[in-house]
């Protein structure tokens, strides 16, 4: 692959149209499992696949407009996506992941003490203190209020887990 | 006037007074924490107003609804989380204000206009009722198709830089919408199996999902950078009043008038709510702007016009409710199953036999957008003060809260997973620039386009003409197309511009 398509497919536009194209292929393949109604004029499928089509020919156009408005000067800065950091981000979702996981087998007040404290510290930036034992204590009165709040006046039965 | 005075008579007393206070402090609380909402406090609270008369409960609901609908204001303005999905628009302008510093300003800009909002739809509401249910009841599956054609072309102002990301992004809404049990044929789609997603996912976890998670994920993402700030210096002292001048609010008076127009008119159409008149507004607005590229920098103006059209959409929901007993959208949904939890039946009947219940619901949003005025404007530098919070301390207690809502939706753990799915979206969404707006209003659109068109052919027996011959449907449609060409004309303007310099 050369230099100017190597670039046209980093770009952003291009990275947007292909997932586009990608999720409408996607998505019209699951229509075809929705059943056929005979009854009335237009059936479940109608809509799902209109949807998808338009998106299909939209991700054309962008990869196309990609293509035309290709400028190797631009686009090499362009394709750069920002370089932050992926890691906290792979690792907030993570955490967010393992929280939600957790919750219906340790609770809602331990899972969400926990996630409060380890969040906390993977949103403070670089050279901050961390006071664990605060964080701790800031998440442990949060969780067993917001619980309470809503258990008893609201009955919203939030997950118990271990403690109840 | 009697009428007036039966309805004072039934809400000016100490009781119903405390409970209003305690309806807007409590509907403030519940906009402002994203995940809980208008609806969910209404639906909380509704068991509570069993014990108390018809008159107090009621009270109660119209105050819950009102602070629900202002509070929303402020964690969009101050943390770019939009409170409920009435508030989803404020983002646009009120956090670019905050990062400027003016937290103060925008915050009190959303404040009165919310109050004026509220005051201007329930004049509309207490004088034009009956004419404008009657209109509204002419709306049929043709009218609504069109008019969510016309919603969806606002796509345009919605955008930014590229129309076909707007488009996009609008449709993976009503693709996502398309999931779970099909509302004309009862068939499940794309539910893969899975129990849980054959009843599709709510509008709150996906609307947490794509600005709180991808908020918390973006903030992660810039946490290490050496120069971020974990704080937005903020300047409270020397500001006076609600923090902007008086020529600021002259300037933004027709606009407010305008967007009130827009949040009454859409309130009125059962179906459709404060959701939507928000982002219609906001387009609206900035496409008759002198200035629309200033829009999402940083201007009242966006503010205006979220702000005063969501709180409008109060008193234009209660049009159908009180007038035709139908609900126009699911806070009004839960009125009126407070309203007959009591024995009271609301249409026309209602303003002959229960005149204190009628003229005690105006009253009552009269008082509860004055009382709402005064405690945010009471509480607007404590509001800010929640700046000085660390972004890391602040974004985990948002979120535990966020995940509280969305359990609280159907009290299951799928819809606290859809905000994890939505968040990794949103995320994507803003890296590849692709608008998250238009993705929330084709996610609300979507479904009422889909059932309408669908609804609208089986009354024609497979006939598109009624489609375009209903004058209604015709203004809508035309006024589409009207907005779909001169927003091709802007991008080719814009193009030919950029190319010329």
């Amino acid at each position: 692959m050369d230099y100017k398509i190597m670039h046209r497919f980093k770009s952003i536009d291009g990275i947007c149209g292909i997932f586009c194209i990608m999720f409408s292929i996607f998505y019209l393949l699951a229509s075809t499992n929705i059943h056929k109604s005979t009854v009335v004029t237009l059936g479940a499928e109608f809509m799902p696949r209109i949807y998808g089509i338009v998106l299909f020919i939209l991700s054309c156009v962008q990869i196309i407009n990609c293509s035309r408005n290709i400028q190797v000067q631009n686009t090499a800065t362009e394709a750069r996506l920002e370089k932050n950091d992926k890691r906290n981000v792979f690792l907030t979702f993570l955490l967010t992941f393992c929280y939600l996981g957790i919750m219906q087998i340790v609770g809602f007040i331990i899972a969400s003490t926990l996630y409060f404290v380890v969040q906390a510290s993977l949103l403070s930036s670089i050279g901050s203190k961390r006071r664990y034992g605060l964080l701790l204590l800031v998440g442990a009165l949060l969780s067993i209020g917001s619980y309470y709040a809503f258990h008893t006046v609201f009955h919203i039965s939030l997950p118990s887990g271990l403690l109840f | 006037m009697d009428n007036f005075i039966i309805g004072a008579q039934a809400v000016l007393n100490l009781p119903s007074i405390l409970l209003i206070v305690i309806g807007i402090i409590t509907g403030i609380i519940f906009g402002a924490i994203p995940g809980l909402s208008a609806t969910m406090a209404i639906a909380l609270f509704l068991p509570i107003t069993y014990g108390l008369s018809p008159t107090q409960g009621i009270v109660l609901l119209i105050a819950l609804y009102v602070g629900g609908i202002s509070g929303g204001l402020i964690s969009a303005i101050l943390t770019h989380i939009p409170g409920t999905p009435s508030s989803v628009a404020t983002c646009f302008d009120g956090w670019p204000l905050t990062q400027k510093g003016q937290a103060t300003k925008a915050l009190g800009v959303g404040i009165v206009f919310s109050f004026i909002g509220t005051l201007f739809s329930t004049i509309i509401l207490i004088f034009l009722s009956p004419i404008l249910a009657r209109f509204a009841i002419k709306f049929g599956a043709y009218e609504y198709f069109a008019l969510g054609i016309f919603s969806l072309s606002m796509i345009g102002s919605l955008s930014g830089k590229s129309l076909a990301k707007g488009i996009s992004s609008a449709l993976f809404g009503c693709m996502f919408a398309t999931v779970g049990i099909d509302m004309i044929g009862a068939v499940p789609r794309f539910s893969f199996g899975v129990q849980s997603m054959k009843m599709g996912f709510n509008i709150l976890p996906v609307m947490i999902g794509m600005f709180a998670v991808a908020e918390i994920l973006k903030a992660a993402e810039e946490s290490r950078h050496p120069l971020q700030s974990e704080t937005i210096k903020i300047n409270i002292k020397g500001i006076k009043g609600f923090g902007f001048s008086w020529a600021e609010f002259r300037s933004q008076w027709s606009n407010g008038l305008y967007s009130s127009l827009i949040g009454t008119g859409i309130g009125i159409l059962p179906g459709i709510g404060g959701g939507i008149a928000n982002i219609i507004a906001y387009s609206a607005v900035k496409n008759k702007s002198k200035y629309p590229e200033k829009f999402g920098s940083g201007i009242i103006d966006g503010v205006v016009a979220t702000e005063t059209s969501n709180n409008a959409a109060i008193g234009g929901a209660l049009v159908p409710l009180l007038c035709l007993g139908i609900p126009g959208d699911t806070v009004t949904a839960m009125l009126l199953g407070g309203l007959t939890l009591h024995g009271i039946s609301p249409g026309p009947l209602m303003f002959t036999q229960n005149v204190d219940i009628v003229y005690g619901i105006f009253i009552a949003l009269l008082i509860s957008a004055v009382l709402m005025l005064l405690i945010e404007f009471y509480g607007l530098r404590a509001f800010v003060a929640l700046l000085k919070l660390p972004k890391s301390t602040l974004l985990p207690g948002i979120f535990i809260f966020c995940v509280i809502g969305a359990f609280g939706v159907n009290n299951q753990m799928f819809d606290v997973w859809t905000v994890l799915l939505f968040g990794g979206i949103g995320y994507f969404f803003n890296k590849i620039k692709m608008p998250t707006a238009p993705f929330i209003l084709g996610f609300i659109i979507g479904p009422i386009i889909e059932v309408n068109l669908r609804r609208g052919l089986m009354f024609s027996q497979g006939s598109f003409a009624p489609f375009i011959t209903s004058p209604i449907a015709t203004v809508f449609l035309s006024a589409s197309l009207l907005s779909l060409v001169l927003s091709g004309i802007k991008n080719i303007r814009r193009k030919m511009d950029k190319k010329s310099i």
